[in-house]
């Protein structure tokens, strides 16, 4: 193309049609964003800045809220929970979805009905999910301690010992990796097989395909999997509050169920603070953005794009 | 709705058992007891007097009022039936009740600027609420139409008080100051007649408990946090109380901390890791494998929803007066309530006819139907001693709950701004004790520290 | 190049996945059959110990019952109405908004993407008031409107989701079409949209799914019974003391069996649309 003095408004006239052009593209988001979104999270941020018990007027307080936090004990427990439930639930599903899916996509007899079988449980709902896996895990007349005994092993008091209870929603958690296995199994379909063959070709065993074709073919899912796991996990809320009942209290054993949103959730709507609530909301999506920050730019290293411009 | 894939925006029964968790764990405390006034057991006296003084200036147009009430289909057969009935005998009201409405959404709807006429809830947000200025004080009303307050039971009309007025109507309460036991587990350890102190108590539930061959405990007499830690009843059941007259938080007096102490003590004496695991094998609460009903376990404290026909004098549970401490006979017959309470949002459209509507609820009548629909303790006095509930063969597990509501240690956690904060501390403070973790007077200690800046902020 | 096929090679391929998929497969069936054997058992058997595994007397009636206690149908029909229109917002929408998100360059266009993956970030419990006394401002409580117009707008998960998969179709496809003067909405149309498919039914599937689940949208603004939703009419079956486990089970069941339904139509349709990529 013949660059010329003119083309400078050229240039200008098309970044601003690519402008109009982009906007109009994701304006479904937009809109809606800002129909019903920014205004009450703008609202949520100027809460934090106040003492408001949702019925009277907002009462301006500053920084106080945040200064309370960092010297809130529960604070820190409730986040030491939910970032525990991140390590040591997050990947694990995140591996083990995988693992179906890889599994699934082998062309087996019954694919289709393994599928059903995966994705059926995330069909069950929450509160009948979580009641079925209370009983499941109830320490002498639950399915999984029953299970464990026929293999020898004496299983925990899974909802009661308070270092068992994380687990035991982490177990769970197994349980619903239906919707990742879908998204994996999408995923892996849609690998173009000639890569496969060329390594075929090239005498690439099993692991070497898996690692060098398979992993980062998937790889945009994977980022995808892990910052919506981030960003779903940190905010994990009604099966531990259902979990929690099981002791009869809302933080569970030791407050070992105590995760961060629930916390929250009392704070606002129990203790009517949703000043404070919405603090610990804002110091929530601080944490998630650092992390899905982090988690994004290592991803240049470990995320390839067909689409790489 | 946004959607992620672990997030399942679900809080159906979780709001209702968050606060009434909550609920059930407190009640009223402190304050006046008073007399209860002799009222007639015909049963009309407070309405009559309702509608004598009732100036009626508005003219008579239909009014239709929204109820909002916690109850889903499964418990909400008799508050429709009242309902209907109050539709059916006048023409100027129509109440149209919904349920299922739990403290998440009345607490959104009213303060999002779309209340109710009239609502019904757990007692306990009421404190918080009212403070917010999202309930409508009733002191006016009351006064004007001169209802008798002394008519309801005491320790309920004290739990919809804040700061000494009153926001809402007791509508119902729960009630826990009996002990129920296993008859068999007493009459294979030889025991005649349940506990009379609770130095007794923990002498039977020595003699009750009985271990396998490898040392676990199979049955247990007695545990002092079945099914939860309760940190209402055990300061009730020892005198103690919560907020004393100068404001100042008192969950450290020498009652409170005797009361965890003693807690603390059965878990002393047989062990907190033998206790645990027992814990865990325990059959599942209200079901053929209720623990009460094997006799897995010998004794718990009684609710009036617990067994209620398994309590017959024929039947396999036996209930009685819950002990007191071996030094405060004075304190026989304690106990403490939990209603829910019916309240009017202040920014309500029909305040005047959602008033009308909560006395009519309160009224003997009413009171004596829903009672005979629900097997619950009424809060209006007359109600207690009404012929139709105590001639009433369907409620005759019921009939010693009625007497009890009448005693004059029945009393409650008091209720306040910050109730749900208190609350909580309590029971986060009260399981260190019990594990072991803390003592006695730390742990209330810990409490007081944490509690009396928000009381002192309440005070205004 | 064919490989001699070893006992090994079947072991691989047929055996392993074979075994590892049945073993999880049964542990992935057992609760959800634990779940439909309960809602056939009666009271004493479902929490009998020790455990019960069929019902010694099978209650049918728990499912009569479930569906006598609440308006089953009516909510049933409420729930899938909300559902068909969610997805229907969220498959136009939300590959448009990935798109732009993904396909184009413009200016802003990653501080907007920041900005939409702020939101999600923030705990729901603190916008929810105010995103109530919004809706109440316009006066759509109680009404569907509430639940229907925010699954209208594309959702960020969805969007996210869209992009992902966007950005790993390689650009040769679209700069030939760029080259040959299509229009940004034609390469969607034509190029992207149908290599996108499998992904496009996963936004299908879980908008409805999600919606199906939903409950605090219903909760907070359908005020009126006959608008409810499968969700609330599950908390029918759960009292102040007392939960009818049977009937809880069985509506839980009930409650799935549609999806699970759905699922295996959507199943073949991930299958056809792949096959239309032209990718094998």
């Amino acid at each position: 193309m013949a660059q010329s003095f003119s083309n400078r408004t050229g240039i200008r006239r098309r970044r601003r049609k690519a402008i109009a052009v982009g906007l109009l593209f994701t304006a479904p988001w937009t809109v809606g964003f800002l129909l019903f979104k920014a205004y009450p999270i703008i609202m949520s941020f100027y809460y934090s800045l106040t003492e408001y018990n949702l019925f009277s007027s907002p009462e301006w307080v500053g920084l106080d809220n945040y200064i309370q936090l960092f010297a809130d004990e529960k604070f820190y427990k409730s986040l030491y929970n939910t970032i525990y439930l991140v390590v040591f639930g997050l990947l694990p599903h995140l591996a083990f979805a995988l693992a179906m899916a890889l599994l699934l996509n082998m062309n087996v007899k019954g694919q289709s009905l393994y599928r059903t079988i995966y994705f059926l449980p995330t069909l069950v709902p929450a509160v009948a999910a979580s009641l079925l896996w209370l009983w499941l895990l109830n320490a002498k007349y639950g399915l999984v301690n029953d299970l464990l005994s026929m293999i020898g092993i004496v299983g925990p008091n899974w909802l009661v010992d308070p270092d068992w209870t994380k687990p035991a929603i982490i177990l769970m958690g197994f349980w619903g990796t239906g919707t990742t296995t879908v998204m994996y199994v999408a995923a892996l379909q849609d690998v173009p097989r000639s890569l496969y063959e060329a390594a075929e070709i090239d005498g690439a065993g099993s692991w070497r395909k898996f690692w060098s074709i398979t992993l980062p073919s998937i790889s945009p899912v994977t980022l995808f999997l892990i910052i919506i796991g981030l960003i779903g996990t940190f905010q994990f809320f009604t099966e531990g509050l259902i979990f929690a009942e099981a002791a009869q209290s809302v933080g569970g054993p030791e407050n070992s169920l105590l995760f961060y949103a629930i916390y929250l959730y009392q704070v606002a709507f129990s203790f009517l603070k949703m000043g404070y609530a919405s603090a610990m909301a804002w110091m929530l999506f601080l944490v998630v953005m650092a992390l899905t920050l982090i988690v994004y730019k290592t991803s240049a290293r470990w995320v390839y794009y067909g689409g790489e411009k | 709705m946004e959607k992620f894939k672990k997030r399942r925006i679900l809080i159906p029964a979780l709001a209702v058992m968050l606060t009434g968790a909550l609920a059930a764990g407190c009640s009223g405390g402190g304050g006046a007891k008073t007399e209860t006034g002799a009222a007639p057991s015909d049963g009309k006296a407070s309405e009559s007097k309702a509608t004598e003084g009732k100036a009626e200036e508005k003219p008579k147009e239909k009014v239709e009022i929204t109820f909002w009430h916690v109850w889903s289909e499964k418990d909400s057969g008799p508050i429709n039936a009242a309902v209907e009935a109050f539709n059916k005998k006048q023409d100027r009201i129509v109440v149209k009740a919904l349920g299922n409405q739990d403290a998440t959404k009345q607490l959104t709807a009213i303060s999002g600027g779309n209340p109710p006429d009239v609502a019904l809830t757990y007692w306990n947000n009421l404190g918080p609420w009212a403070d917010a200025g999202a309930v409508l004080e009733l002191d006016d009303k009351i006064a004007r139409d001169k209802f008798d307050t002394a008519s309801v039971v005491p320790a309920a009309m004290e739990r919809t008080k804040v700061n000494g007025k009153i926001y809402g109507m007791p509508f119902t309460m729960s009630m826990a100051s009996t002990l129920m036991y296993n008859k068999k587990s007493f009459q294979d350890a030889g025991l005649t007649t349940p506990p009379a102190d609770l130095d007794e108590l923990l002498e039977y539930s020595k003699k009750l408990t009985k271990k396998d061959a490898s040392g676990n405990y199979t049955n247990m007499g007695f545990l002092p946090d079945y099914p939860w830690i309760d940190n209402v009843f055990w300061p009730v059941m020892f005198g103690g109380g919560w907020v004393d007259a100068n404001g100042k938080v008192t969950p450290n007096r020498k009652e409170n901390v005797a009361s965890i102490d003693y807690q603390a003590n059965f878990y002393k004496t047989f062990g907190v890791d033998a206790i645990g695991k027992f814990k865990s094998g325990l059959g599942k609460r209200g079901t053929p494998q209720d623990p009460l009903l094997t006799g897995q376990l010998a004794m718990m404290i009684g609710w009036e929803y617990n067994f209620p026909d398994e309590r017959k004098p024929d039947g396999p549970i036996g209930i009685a007066p819950f002990p007191h401490p071996k030094d405060r006979p004075d304190l026989k017959n304690s106990g403490f309530v939990s209603p829910r309470a019916v309240f009017i949002p202040k920014k309500a459209q029909h305040p005047d006819e959602a008033w009308e509507f909560i006395k009519y609820l309160m009224s003997v009548d009413t009171q004596v139907e829903f009672v005979k629909n629900s097997k619950v303790i009424p809060t209006v006095i007359p109600a207690l001693d009404d012929a139709r509930l105590r001639k009433d063969e369907a409620l005759s597990t019921m009939w010693d709950f009625f007497e009890r509501a009448k005693s004059p240690n029945l009393t409650g956690f008091p209720n306040s701004v910050y109730i749900n904060e208190y609350l909580q501390a309590l029971s986060e403070e009260t399981e260190k004790v019990l594990k072991g973790q803390s003592t006695a007077q730390d742990a209330m200690n810990k409490v007081a520290e944490k509690i009396q800046p928000l009381a002192d902020k309440a005070k205004k | 190049m064919a490989k001699p096929r070893s006992a090994m090679f079947t072991v691989r391929t047929v055996i392993l996945p074979h075994a590892g998929l049945a073993l999880a497969g049964l542990l992935f069936l057992l609760p959800f059959v634990w779940l439909v054997l309960t809602s056939l058992k009666t009271v004493d058997d479902i929490f009998r110990f020790p455990i019960v595994w069929w019902p010694e007397t099978i209650r049918w009636s728990n499912y009569t019952d479930a569906l006598k206690a609440i308006p089953f149908m009516r909510y049933t029909a409420n729930t899938a109405m909300l559902c068909v229109l969610a997805v229907i917002g969220q498959v136009v929408s939300s590959p448009l908004a990935a798109y732009g998100f993904s396909r184009l360059q413009f200016k802003g266009r990653d501080t907007l993407f920041f900005i939409m993956m702020g939101s999600m970030m923030l705990p729901y419990q603190v916008t929810m008031v105010p995103v109530y006394v919004l809706f109440n401002k316009m006066n759509l409580v109680d009404s569907y409107w509430p639940i229907i117009l925010q699954n209208l707008f594309a959702i960020p998960f969805y969007v996210f989701l869209m992009r992902q998969f966007f950005l790993s179709i390689p650009y040769e496809l679209t700069e030939a079409a760029k080259i040959d003067g299509a229009s940004e909405l034609r390469i969607y149309w034509q190029v992207i949209v149908p290599l996108a498919m499998p992904a496009i039914y996963s936004v299908a599937l879980f908008a409805f799914l999600n919606e199906w689940k939903d409950f605090l949208g219903p909760l907070l603004y359908l005020n009126d019974p006959e608008l409810w939703t499968l969700s609330i009419g599950l908390r029918a079956f759960i009292g102040e003391n007392k939960v009818d486990w049977g009937l809880l089970m069985a509506a839980a069941t009930m409650f799935t069996v549609p999806i699970v339904a759905l699922y295996f139509f959507v199943q073949k349709k991930f299958i056809q649309g792949i096959s239309l990529t032209g990718f094998k």
